[in-house]
Formats: C-alpha cells, sequence, structure tokens
C-alpha cells in the first residue's frame, strides 16, 4: 500500500474557484483510479490560492492481475476432421501469447467457438498516474480558463486553466510520478510563502502531515478548515470587544481564500465619515476593501475596521495604516458624491429620469415610473389601502427610481433603492414613503427578507410586474439558459410577497393592467397574457416543489386556477389534508372517471332531465341538485376539506351505482349526449373549483 | 521617492529587462492599451517587449480638482511582455521592490480582476495588485484583442503611477505627491483639472464632437480599405475620445452608448485584422526564430 500527494501550485486563483475544483479534482480522479482498478482507501485535500493539492490514502503499488477472455475462430476453422489445429486456431493461441493447448471450446449462439482466458498483468500504479493526470487536471471545472504561453513546442496540446500553473509536486510514495503539463514536469519541490519563505523545500514521501507541517514552518496555512477557523475565530473575537458579532460568513469564506497566512488586523476611520448612511460606509468597506464593519452591542456603527492580512503580526501598523488611508479616500469619495446629491432632491430628479433608458422598445425610467405609479394605484385600491397608504404608496413610486440619477448609486450600483430611502428621508418625506423606496426591490435573493409595510409591498408587487410584463412584451422572456433581466427571480418574489403577506390579488387582473400601460406597439395582448400565466404557472409549480409538495397534487390544484395564489395554497392545503383520509382513493375515482367519459366529447352542454332513463342516472342527478347548495358555500367559506368530504359523501356511491349499471355510449346519441353532460357537471363540481384530480397519481 | 524618479526608476528597469521605451502616443488615449504599442503589437505571433509611459485621459472622472483622489488625467506606466514569461509575476514584483517597496513587510495582494475593454474588443484574466489594500496595478493576461485571439499570450502590466506614489509617499492627497524635490503635482495639473473638468462636463460643443465621431469613423473605414492600418488606427484612438467626451457632457443615452462602443469596437476589428494581414505579408519580421520560451532575466 501507498500514499499519493499531489499539488499544482499556481498563480493566484479567484476566491470562490478554489474549493470547488479541488474537490472537483479529487471526485475525478478517484473516479478514474476506480475505473483502472485502483483504489482508493481515504482521501483528503487542502489549498490556497496559489496551490490546489490533494491526498489520496492506501493505493496498492500497481492494478491486480486480471483475467480476461477473449473469443477467436469457430471450431470448423480452427480445427480440421483430425481434431488437429489448424493455422486459424495457432495463429490465434499465437496471437494472444498463448499455446494452441490453452484453447477452449465453447458453445455460443452462433456454434462452437475458440476461447482463451488471457491473464493481464496489472500496470503499476504510477504508470496509470502519469497517464490518467493530465487528463483530469485538463477538465477541472473553472468559471473562467486562461491561457498561457508553454516551454518548448507544445502550445497545440496546451490546456487552459484558471491561472497559470507553475509547479507541480506528485509523489506516490517516495517517487516522483513522472508527467507534465504545459511544459511543467511534476517533481518533489514545493513553494511556502511567497513573501515569507520563498526558497522551496523538497517533499520526501506523500506525507500530508509532512507536508502541511513544513508549509506551516514556511507560513503557509494550506488546511483550509484550520485557515479558515483562523480568519473566522480572530474576526469574531475583535468583534466581540466592541460588543458586536460575526454576522457575515460568507465574506469569511472569500477572505480564507485571499490569504496563505491568515492575520487578524483592526483598523480606523475619521468618525465624520459616520454621517454617511451606514449601507454605503459598509459598502465602501466590504464590497470592494473586503473588511469587516464593526458595530457596537446596539448595532450602531463605529468607526472601526477589520482586515485579514497576509503577512504576520510584526508588520501588522505599517499595513494597517496603508489600508486606513486607502479607506479613507473611498469614503472621502463618498462623503463628495453625497454633498453633489444633496444639492437637489428627490423629486427635482424625476425629470432627469427621461435621460436613463430602462430599454429600447419599454422607453426609459421616467416611462417605467410612470407605469409603476398607475399599476401602483390600481394595486392599491384592489388591496385596499387606506387613503393615507395609498398616497404613500403613490409617492413612493413616483420617487423609487430617482435614485438612479445619483452619484452615490453610480458608484455603489448595488444600493439602488437604499440609497433612494435614505435620500427620501432626508428630503423629509413621510417615513412610509421612505421606507417603501428603500425596501421596493426585496426580495432580492432566495431567503432575502420581504418589504416591511403594505406600501413597500403594493410597490414592490408594482415595480416587477411591470418588469415582468414589459419585458415579456418587448421580447425577452427568459429562455432555457438565458434570463438577463431576472424575471424569473422577480416572478419569484412576486410569489413570495404575495403568498408570505397574505395578498388576495388577481394574477389576470394585474397582468391585464399592467399590460395595458405598455406602449401601443408592443405584442398582441391575448397572447402575452397567455404566456406570463403560463411562466407564473412555471414559477408556482417549482416553488411547490422545492417546498415539498407532491407533484401531482400540485399540478391538480394548478389545473383549477392559480389566479389568486392565497386561494391556490388554502386549496393544495386541503388537498393534501384529504389525500391521508381514507376516503381519498374513492373521491380521486370518482373525480377521475367522471372525466374520462366526458373528455373527448366536446361540450355535452346541460344535462336535460326529461332524457334521464335508468334508475342510477336519476338518482345521480338529485344528488348532483340536493349537494349544490350544501358545497357551494363551503367553497366560498374557503373550506376545501369540508366542500370535499361533503362532495365525497355525496357522490361516490352514487356514481359508482352508475358506472356499474348505466352505460353510456349508447346509440341514442341524445341520451349519450346528456350521460356526458352529467358526468361532467359531477366532475366540474369538484375540479372546477377545488382541484382537478385527473392528475392525480395513486400508489 | 518623487514622482518623476518613480518614471526613471521603473523606465531603467524594464529597460533592463530587454524592453523597447517607447514613448507616450501623441493622440488622446484613455488607456496605455490603446497605444499601438500595445492594442497592435499584441496580436500577430510576433514578440514584442515594452515598457512607456501613457498619460490617460479620462473626461468622465473629472472632479475640478476638490477631489483628492480622482483625476480626468493621470499616467499610466504601460508594459507589455510577448510572450509573457514563466516568472511573470516574479519580474513585477521586482519592478517594486526596485522601487524600494519592501514586499515583506507590506501586504502584496493579487486580486482576481478579469480585464475588459469592450471598445477594443479586448479582454484578458488576471488580477488587481493591492499594496496594503491599495490597487497600484492591473495585472492582466490578454486572451483576446481586436475581437482576435492572442498567440503567443501576452501579458500586460498597468501601473497607477499616481497610486504608487501615495502608497510610496504615504500622502493622503494627489496634490500634495511630490513631482520633484520643490514641485508637487498640484503645482502642475490642479489648474488642468480645474478647467478641464469645466470644459468636459459644461462646454464641450457637443454637436461637434458627434459629427467629428462620425468623420473619423468614416476617415477610418476609408483607410483601411486603402491599405493604410497604421494611420487607420490613429482613428480608432479619436473615435475613442470623442466618445468619451461625449458621454462626459452626457450627450449619450443608454442605448446610444451601447451603438457607439460597437461601433468602436467594429472600427479596432478591422485594424487588428488589416494588421494580422500586414504582418504576415512582412514575413513576420520580429519572429526570428522558433524560439522556446525563456525566463526573462
Amino acid at each position: 500500500m501507498v500514499d499519493f500527494l499531489l499539488e499544482l501550485g499556481t498563480e493566484e486563483i479567484p476566491a470562490f474557484y478554489i474549493e470547488p475544483a479541488c474537490q472537483g479534482l479529487q471526485d475525478r480522479l478517484i473516479i478514474a483510479l476506480e475505473e483502472a482498478h485502483i483504489d482508493v482507501a481515504d482521501s483528503r485535500t487542502a489549498s490556497t490560492p496559489r496551490r490546489l493539492t490533494l491526498f489520496l490514502a492506501g493505493l496498492p503499488e500497481s492494478q491486480p492481475d486480471r483475467e480476461e477472455e477473449v473469443s477467436g475462430p469457430p471450431e470448423k476453422a480452427a480445427f480440421d476432421q483430425q481434431g488437429q489445429p489448424t493455422k486459424a486456431a495457432t495463429g490465434f493461441a499465437r496471437g494472444h501469447g498463448l499455446g494452441v493447448e490453452e484453447i477452449e471450446l465453447r458453445e455460443t449462439p452462433k456454434g462452437r467457438y475458440c476461447f482463451l482466458q488471457k491473464k493481464i498483468a496489472g500496470r503499476a500504479t504510477s504508470e496509470v498516474l502519469a497517464e490518467i493526470l493530465p487528463q483530469i487536471i485538463a477538465r477541472v471545472h473553472f468559471p473562467k480558463s486562461m491561457r498561457w504561453p508553454v516551454i518548448g513546442a507544445g502550445q497545440d496540446q496546451a490546456i487552459t486553466f484558471a491561472r497559470p500553473i507553475r509547479s507541480i509536486t506528485a509523489l506516490l510514495g517516495g517517487a516522483v510520478v513522472a508527467f507534465a503539463i504545459n511544459g511543467v514536469a511534476a517533481g518533489r519541490q514545493v513553494f511556502g510563502h511567497p513573501f515569507l519563505a520563498p526558497e522551496p523545500f523538497e517533499l520526501a514521501t506523500a506525507d500530508m502531515q509532512a507536508y502541511l507541517n513544513a508549509l506551516q514552518e514556511r507560513s503557509v496555512i494550506a488546511d483550509v478548515d484550520t485557515r479558515r477557523t483562523l480568519v473566522r475565530d480572530g474576526v469574531d473575537a475583535v468583534l466581540r470587544t466592541h460588543g458586536g458579532t460575526l454576522k457575515t460568513m460568507a465574506l469569511v469564506d472569500e477572505v480564507t481564500n485571499l490569504v496563505e497566512l491568515p492575520n487578524v488586523v483592526q483598523g480606523t476611520f475619521d468618525e465624520r465619515y459616520l454621517e454617511l448612511p451606514a449601507e454605503v460606509v459598509k459598502s465602501a468597506m466590504m464590497d470592494h476593501q473586503r473588511y469587516f464593519p464593526v458595530e457596537d452591542s446596539a448595532g450602531r456603527l463605529l468607526s472601526r475596521f477589520i482586515t485579514v492580512i497576509n503577512r504576520g503580526e510584526q508588520h501588522a501598523t505599517a499595513i494597517r495604516e496603508g489600508n486606513e488611508r486607502v479607506l479613507a479616500a473611498r469614503l472621502a469619495d463618498a462623503e463628495f458624491f453625497l454633498k453633489e446629491d444633496r444639492k437637489r432632491s428627490l423629486d427635482q430628479r424625476v425629470e432627469d429620469l427621461q435621460g436613463i433608458v430602462f430599454q429600447e422598445k419599454l422607453g426609459t425610467y421616467y416611462d417605467r415610473t410612470r407605469r409603476i405609479s398607475e399599476l401602483t394605484e390600481h394595486l392599491a385600491a384592489r388591496l385596499g389601502l387606506g387613503g393615507e397608504e395609498s398616497a404613500c404608496a403613490s409617492r413612493a413610486a413616483r420617487l423609487c427610481k430617482c435614485d438612479l440619477t445619483t452619484e452615490m448609486v453610480g458608484e455603489f450600483p448595488n444600493l439602488q433603492g437604499i440609497i433612494g430611502g435614505e435620500y427620501a428621508r432626508m428630503d423629509g418625506e413621510d417615513p412610509e414613503v421612505a421606507t417603501a423606496i428603500e425596501e421596493h426591490y426585496l426580495p432580492r435573493f432566495a431567503g432575502d427578507s420581504l418589504p416591511s409595510s403594505p406600501t413597500g409591498r403594493v410597490l414592490a408587487l408594482a415595480e416587477k410586474f411591470d418588469a415582468v410584463v414589459g419585458c415579456f412584451a418587448a421580447g425577452l422572456a427568459p429562455t432555457g439558459s438565458q434570463d438577463p433581466y431576472g424575471l424569473r427571480r422577480q416572478a419569484l418574489s412576486i410569489l413570495r410577497i404575495v403568498l408570505e403577506c397574505g395578498l388576495r390579488l388577481s394574477l389576470n387582473d394585474t397582468i391585464s393592467f399592467a399590460a395595458s400601460r405598455l406602449p401601443e406597439k408592443l405584442s398582441a395582448e391575448g397572447i402575452l397574457e397567455n404566456r406570463i400565466l403560463d411562466f407564473f404557472w412555471d414559477r408556482l409549480y417549482n416553488f411547490c416543489l422545492e417546498h415539498q409538495h407532491r407533484y401531482d397534487l400540485v399540478k391538480a390544484t394548478l389545473a383549477t386556477s392559480y389566479d389568486d395564489f392565497h386561494d391556490f395554497q388554502r386549496r393544495l392545503e386541503a388537498i393534501e389534508i384529504l389525500a391521508k383520509d381514507d376516503g381519498w382513493e374513492d373521491l380521486v375515482t370518482v373525480v377521475q372517471r367522471t372525466f374520462n367519459i366526458y373528455k373527448n366529447a366536446g361540450d355535452p352542454g346541460e344535462v336535460d332531465e326529461e332524457l334521464l332513463q335508468a334508475p342510477e342516472e336519476r338518482a345521480v342527478f338529485e344528488v348532483l341538485q340536493k349537494n349544490l347548495p350544501i358545497i357551494a358555500p363551503h367553497v366560498e367559506r374557503g373550506e376545501f376539506v369540508e366542500a370535499s368530504r361533503a362532495y365525497a359523501k355525496a357522490f361516490v356511491e352514487p356514481v359508482h351505482d352508475f358506472f356499474d349499471k348505466v352505460f353510456v355510449n349508447v346509440d341514442d346519441a341524445a341520451v349519450k349526449n346528456n350521460r356526458m353532460a352529467l358526468m361532467k357537471a359531477v366532475n366540474q363540481l369538484y375540479s372546477k373549483k377545488i382541484a382537478d384530480l385527473s392528475h392525480v397519481v395513486l400508489e | 521617492m518623487n514622482f518623476q524618479d518613480i518614471i526613471l526608476s521603473l523606465e531603467r528597469y524594464w529597460a533592463g529587462h530587454g524592453c523597447v521605451i517607447w514613448q507616450p502616443y501623441d493622440i488622446e488615449t484613455g488607456a496605455g492599451t490603446f497605444n499601438p504599442a500595445t492594442m497592435l503589437r499584441s496580436l500577430g505571433p510576433e514578440p514584442w517587449k515594452t515598457a512607456y509611459v501613457e498619460p490617460c485621459r479620462r473626461p468622465g472622472d473629472g472632479r475640478y480638482g476638490d477631489n483628492p483622489n480622482r483625476l480626468q488625467h493621470y499616467y499610466q506606466y504601460q508594459v507589455v511582455l510577448k510572450p509573457s514569461p514563466l516568472n511573470s509575476q516574479e519580474i513585477y514584483l521586482d519592478s517594486l521592490r526596485h522601487l524600494g517597496v519592501d514586499l515583506e513587510a507590506h501586504d502584496v495582494r493579487f486580486v482576481e480582476d478579469d480585464w475588459e475593454s469592450p471598445t477594443l474588443g479586448a479582454s484578458g484574466l488576471g488580477w488587481e495588485v493591492w499594496l496594503d489594500g491599495m490597487e497600484v496595478t492591473q495585472f492582466t493576461y490578454f486572451q483576446q484583442v481586436g475581437s482576435f485571439e492572442v498567440n503567443p499570450v501576452c501579458l500586460e502590466l498597468t501601473y497607477g503611477l499616481e497610486r504608487i506614489a501615495m502608497f510610496i509617499q504615504k500622502k493622503d492627497s494627489l496634490y500634495d505627491l511630490s513631482w520633484t524635490d520643490d514641485v508637487t503635482y498640484g503645482d502642475i495639473h490642479h489648474q488642468d483639472e480645474v478647467q478641464w473638468s469645466r470644459y468636459n462636463f459644461e462646454d464641450a460643443d457637443v454637436t461637434m464632437m458627434a459629427q467629428l465621431f462620425d468623420m473619423y469613423e468614416k476617415e477610418c473605414r476609408r483607410l483601411v480599405k486603402e491599405g493604410l492600418v497604421i494611420p487607420a488606427y490613429d482613428y480608432v484612438l479619436k473615435c475613442s475620445h470623442a466618445f468619451n467626451m461625449l458621454e462626459a457632457r452626457g450627450a449619450i443615452s443608454v442605448a446610444e452608448r451601447t451603438g457607439y462602443i460597437g461601433r468602436v469596437r467594429g472600427l479596432a476589428r478591422r485594424c487588428a485584422e488589416a494588421w494580422l494581414q500586414l504582418r504576415e505579408e512582412l514575413g513576420h519580421p520580429l519572429l526570428k526564430s522558433e524560439g522556446t520560451l525563456a525566463e526573462s532575466h
């Protein structure tokens, strides 16, 4: 048994590429080795921006010997009348390095054929590795890869990689595995920290612990978890001294992959910059500089920051000063932008929106603001907002895009909305208006919070509906892989806001209204609205599946209606409860059997009482008459479980008897049609009001 | 080290590495990349090593001399090594040591930044190089220029000279930088910033700029057809600058912007194509041997 260690020494690989690449390398190599009959007992990875390392433990020194069966000529051709081998037989045997006497004759579907058992000696593991490693490394996936010049001839076979590979260490036990990538030959040299320990060292054997220890002595913490813990605990310790805690794990992950030797350094900035909006200060720190902001126990920002450096503690002071100067410059810029921006209020900027194009066919942000305002007014009325709230919503709609004309948003584009809210506050707008502006982009991603006020929600919905409907009309509907306007996310946000805030909205009505605000020359309304409805069907279906709902129950409920999401949700919940009832199968059967009868009939029209003949037929009709006034009120009050149980209780037996005794496909067209009409009436009483159970899959 | 010495140090360092010390181009450019010494010479198989100062004009970045960190005119130091050497990072870092920067005591970082110039149809992968958190250089392995794949891949180093000077001199304002021991950066450029900012944002004749763009574009196309790619390329630069001026004046809407960029990119591509053809017709004179890649000394 022997161990294998591989290190690819590279120029700095982008932080988010590193861990997935290492994982991919590990997975692919293990699979490839297993396919070559070389099993790996254990594996481990390590990485820094400058190295991807893989360790495999417990490999056999070579592949196992194996036997392979080869087939040869048929007996007739291989042996003559006297049973002596022919040239065909000797040729076959010799070709595989064996004697004629080793040939076995066996029956096959085609007759008796010659077979030989070949022994194939296992190849040395090092040979197999040398062969497969270049291919495995070439296939490591990165979002973006690059080419670079190769030593000697060989540019044609050069692979692409995230960044240039400058050294390769590959040891199997104590021996180097001989292969090369882009002119770089594998050896046993390893480089430590390029600045703190620039001289390389040699690794004697594939010993992961020895490797990690040697690197640590040379200022590299190659084990990712160890390094991440150092970053996390280091930052957290500083935050706690000021009363705060670590909230931004994503930044910890990124910073972990920006350094080889993490050391936490605290810096300060001029307190006057705390007058800037907190989000601006944080953005200046985190987005470009990857600093951690520091808050006190009350959540107030302090004039401090934390940076993780790639040097030892002894150099912290000078490095801190440099970082402080950089941050001061960024904050000074932000202060400048604020001063410039405050020369005009948001309201004074509305006209400027005519200078910013939203989309070629959908006009400027001025046009979009007008549409959003009209849709906001419409939704405010539909959702029953009071007079004051409506006025706030309208005001917020008018101002919500004005921050796009500011210097601050120009510099910090991801603070759209937030800057609008801040500036609204500074302008003395109603706090409700300011909050609505600030929140109207929410939720921005999965798990993000929703707008907190009714005005915010109405504005957020109006803004997103305008985007979805407008983009569809302009021919920018998402395709399989492309969704440049993020319409899927916007539709999902609409779903979340409506469902989680319990809003009673009509999808049809909203889409219609939004479409009516668009420039006249865009697509014919009918087709457009159907496509958008289908789009929402997809989003709602996927949303339900992600929340662990049964796909067939979701489809059944969607088929009935999804115009009012809230109502849809209640109906889905109801049939999920019913699906656990003993009577579930019977209920589903009624709906399915009745559906199957009339589904190909076209429209059979209304039931004609005069044409009812069989007693079972009449019985079903009477049950229908009697139970309509019982079931309908349940449905109206949203009591879908009760409605369903009442339906089942009324119809299961009579419908069962009907199918037992009554033949629908009689020659008399009128009677036949009438029976279909009856079945349709029974079916639709349920499927048009609660769920179309013909989609249900019974176990 | 004052500003002047920084430049002289870099010139000497890169001359020592066999670079042709080029001179700044005599047409307005937004970046050292636009200089034909980079843009055109990075195309095709011929090796090339050059280094030069490039004054850059970015009309939209003007701040009337009020902002201590931002200028509409500043200096880049541009280096191109084609093919990029094996020890690319080391040679760059040594240039910083040559400037007196102690790389052990300061936190040098290579932070992912994939550079792109839509107007030149150019892109590459690489990094911003940070010194204690401040970006001082763009380090890029070109993959594509003028919409053509670059082969061999070349290295472009673009130093922000003012940034490096701020770091070395520990100044908080660009204008306080010592250009020489007696003269500051502000002494030289502050008034320029004031007047140019006013011109770029308020005063430039928009109609004239738009007309110039059209005229330059027309001339560029004509020259390419005539087989005069070298003069033609000058007009790409003129178009690009006219576009920058129009943008700074707020005369271009977002939709129009894409259109203008596309037009400049189209011109750049034509020139790139014509240049490749020209060099091929000349027999790639700088390609003296099918050389193997060596380390730069």
